[in-house]
C-alpha cells in the first residue's frame, strides 16, 4: 500500500502516520483499517467539509485513478468483463466468484465517473460516489477471499496435480 | 483481443493486481468481513459472535 498523497510506501493499522508527507491516515469506517480505498473516501469526506484543498484532493484521486487504469490495461477490463472468460473446468468453479468481480469493478468505475462529476461541480453526486467506492471495496474483498480460499481447497486437496497447476481447459 | 482465464496461476495474478489496486496487503477477509450485515450461514454466525464476544466484550473465548 502507498499513501496516495505522496506515494510513500505505508504499513499498519490507523492511525497511521505517512513518513513522506506527515499525514496521519484514519480509518474510515465501514472500510476497515486503511488501504487505497479507505484513502480516497477520507480525502472525499475531507473536500466535502472543505478541509483539503481542491488540489490536493485531486493528487490522491489522480493515483487511486492511475491504478484503476493499470488493471485496466492489463486485463482489458474495457473490452469484455472477466467472467465470460473463464475456460472449461474453472467456468464450473469460479463463475460466482468473477461474476461478483465484474459487478464490484463496475462500481469502481462508476464510483470513479462519480467522483469526477463532483469535482465538475455538480456536489450532489458526494454521497452516490461513496456508495459506489464502498461497494467496490466490498465486492473486491469478499469475491478475492472467496476466490482465494477456492484455490486453497484446490491445492490442499490437490485436485490439482492435474487441475491446481496446469491449464484447465 | 481479450485474454482468456485459463490457470489458476492467473487468477491468483489478477487478485494480486486488485489487491494493488485497493491496498489491503493479501487481507480481503477483513474487509469481506465488514462488508457482511446478515447471518444466513455458520461463518457469518460464528464471524458475529467473535466481534461481539472478543472485540466488543473483550472476553477470551475458546475456539474464537
Amino acid at each position: 500500500m502507498i499513501c496516495l498523497g505522496c506515494r510513500e510506501k505505508i504499513k499498519g493499522n490507523p492511525p497511521l502516520k505517512c513518513s513522506g508527507c506527515g499525514h496521519t491516515h484514519q480509518a474510515r469506517p465501514p472500510v476497515v483499517g486503511i488501504n487505497h480505498v479507505s484513502q480516497l473516501l477520507s480525502a472525499l469526506d475531507s473536500l466535502a467539509v472543505e478541509e483539503i484543498p481542491l488540489e490536493d484532493f485531486e493528487v490522491i484521486f489522480d493515483t487511486f485513478v492511475e491504478k484503476m487504469e493499470t488493471l485496466q490495461r492489463k486485463w482489458a477490463l474495457d473490452q469484455s468483463f472477466l467472467s465470460p472468460r473463464l475456460s472449461g473446468a474453472l467456468q464450473e468453479r469460479f463463475t460466482k466468484q468473477f461474476a461478483e468481480l465484474d459487478e464490484a469493478l463496475q462500481l469502481g468505475y462508476q464510483g470513479v465517473e462519480l467522483v469526477e462529476a463532483v469535482l465538475a461541480g455538480e456536489i450532489e453526486h458526494f454521497d452516490a460516489a461513496e456508495e459506489c467506492l464502498v461497494g467496490f471495496f466490498r465486492g473486491v474483498c469478499a469475491a478475492s477471499a472467496s476466490l482465494l480460499d477456492q484455490l486453497d481447497v484446490l491445492k490442499q486437496n490437490d485436485l490439482g496435480g492435474q487441475l491446481y497447476n496446469l491449464p484447465s481447459v | 483481443m481479450t485474454q482468456t482465464i485459463s490457470q489458476h496461476a492467473q487468477i491468483q495474478e489478477l487478485v494480486s493486481d486488485l489487491d494493488q489496486l485497493v491496498g489491503v496487503d493479501g487481507n480481503f477477509w477483513e474487509g469481506r468481513k465488514a462488508q457482511s450485515h446478515d447471518l444466513s450461514t455458520p461463518h457469518q454466525l460464528r464471524d458475529f459472535c467473535r466481534d461481539i464476544l472478543v472485540d466488543v466484550f473483550g472476553l477470551e473465548v475458546q475456539g474464537l
